[in-house]
């Protein structure tokens, strides 16, 4: 078992419309993720990963001059979120060493969130677009501090392409549709992982 | 005198401290019956708002005297709209959101039964109920 907390930063784009870019709808985020499995062996590991990560508004002009309160005491919550979840396959390079080097590979599902609540307008609107994540490339150091614990930095690059999007009002459902101009995009985590048992 | 001063002041701050909300694309969907009387746009009056969010999509269906169906879907950048009246015909638009922040933003189309006029539909900027202003 183990956990990370990092910072997750987007890169690519979100579809493939003109503009879309993933840093235009959400912002670098603080990422928590934990993973939970079993030994195949020395050397091999074969789990899971679940993930929640939050954020604030992306570096649309547009949403960030809303979201900006410029001192003014505006009414207007922004948000940004992500959940993750899936299987990842682990190769250490030095298991019984008290520095193990390793690299890993996991693919799962993902969801991306952002939301703007205006309070003055009493209007909250969000849109979450969800798909494959298709391969997380993973590598890092656990260094082992004891028996039962190891901590050490972690390296992740997410590549995922998002196939569906859903828009509320005010909680109410205004679309659900799957995107057509799909495009790849890119999380990418460093983290501090704690591990259990390593 | 030192009242009214002391209620401008306030007022005046309570504009700083709330701030002023954010501002809307809105689609206004009306229709006049060949009589010139108003005919019933449903819901939410026939107003569409439009969404502010990279990517959001809404998709709404507006109802004109029950013989009109008004499908707009639109995104912060363009709406949209399908006009579909059975034997009245149809007809589609797509309208600009820049062009929605023209207070004077009007688009008309007529539709005829048996050759004559039926129902003249409006599309406007700025629903009249909710005092949004241009972006």
């Amino acid at each position: 078992m183990a956990f990370t907390l990092g910072v997750m930063v987007p890169f690519g784009a979100a579809t493939s419309a003109p503009g879309d870019n993933l840093r235009d709808r959400y912002s670098t985020q603080m990422a928590l993720l934990v993973d939970l499995g079993a030994k195949l062996g020395p050397s091999f590991y074969l789990g899971a990963y679940l993930g929640l990560s939050l954020g604030s508004e992306g570096a649309d002009t547009r949403v960030e001059k809303a979201c900006d309160d410029d001192g003014n005491g505006n009414r207007v919550g922004c948000s940004s979120s992500t959940l993750r979840a899936g299987l990842a396959l682990r190769y250490s390079f030095a298991p019984a060493a008290r520095a193990n080097p390793w690299i890993g590979y996991g693919f799962g599902w993902t969801q991306a969130e952002q939301s703007i609540d205006d309070e003055l307008n009493n209007r909250r609107e969000s849109t979450s677009v969800s798909g494959l994540e298709l391969a997380r490339l993973a590598l890092g150091v656990d260094f082992r501090l004891s028996h039962a614990f190891g901590l050490g930095p972690e390296l992740v690059g997410a590549f995922g392409r998002y196939s569906s999007t859903t828009t509320e009002v005010d909680g109410v459902q205004s679309s659900s549709h799957d995107i057509k101009d799909t495009a790849i995009h890119t999380w990418l985590t460093l983290g501090l992982r704690l591990v259990l048992f390593p | 005198m030192k009242r009214w001063l002391f209620v401008l002041l306030l007022s005046s701050s309570a504009g700083c401290l709330w701030g002023e909300g954010l501002d809307y694309d809105e689609l206004h969907v009306s229709a006049l019956r060949a009589d010139g009387s108003p005919a019933t746009s449903v819901p939410h009056d026939g107003c569409v708002t439009l969404p502010l969010l990279l990517g959001s999509r809404i998709e709404e269906t507006v109802t004109i005297a029950s013989q009109l169906l008004v499908d707009v879907s639109a995104t912060r950048d363009r709406a949209r709209v399908r006009i579909s009246g059975g034997a009245l015909g149809s007809e589609t638009r797509t309208i600009l959101a820049r062009d929605l922040r023209n207070p004077n933003f009007s688009d008309e189309v007529a539709f005829y039964q048996d050759g004559n006029l039926a129902f003249t539909l409006y599309l406007r900027s700025n629903c009249p109920s909710s005092g949004a202003t241009a972006e």
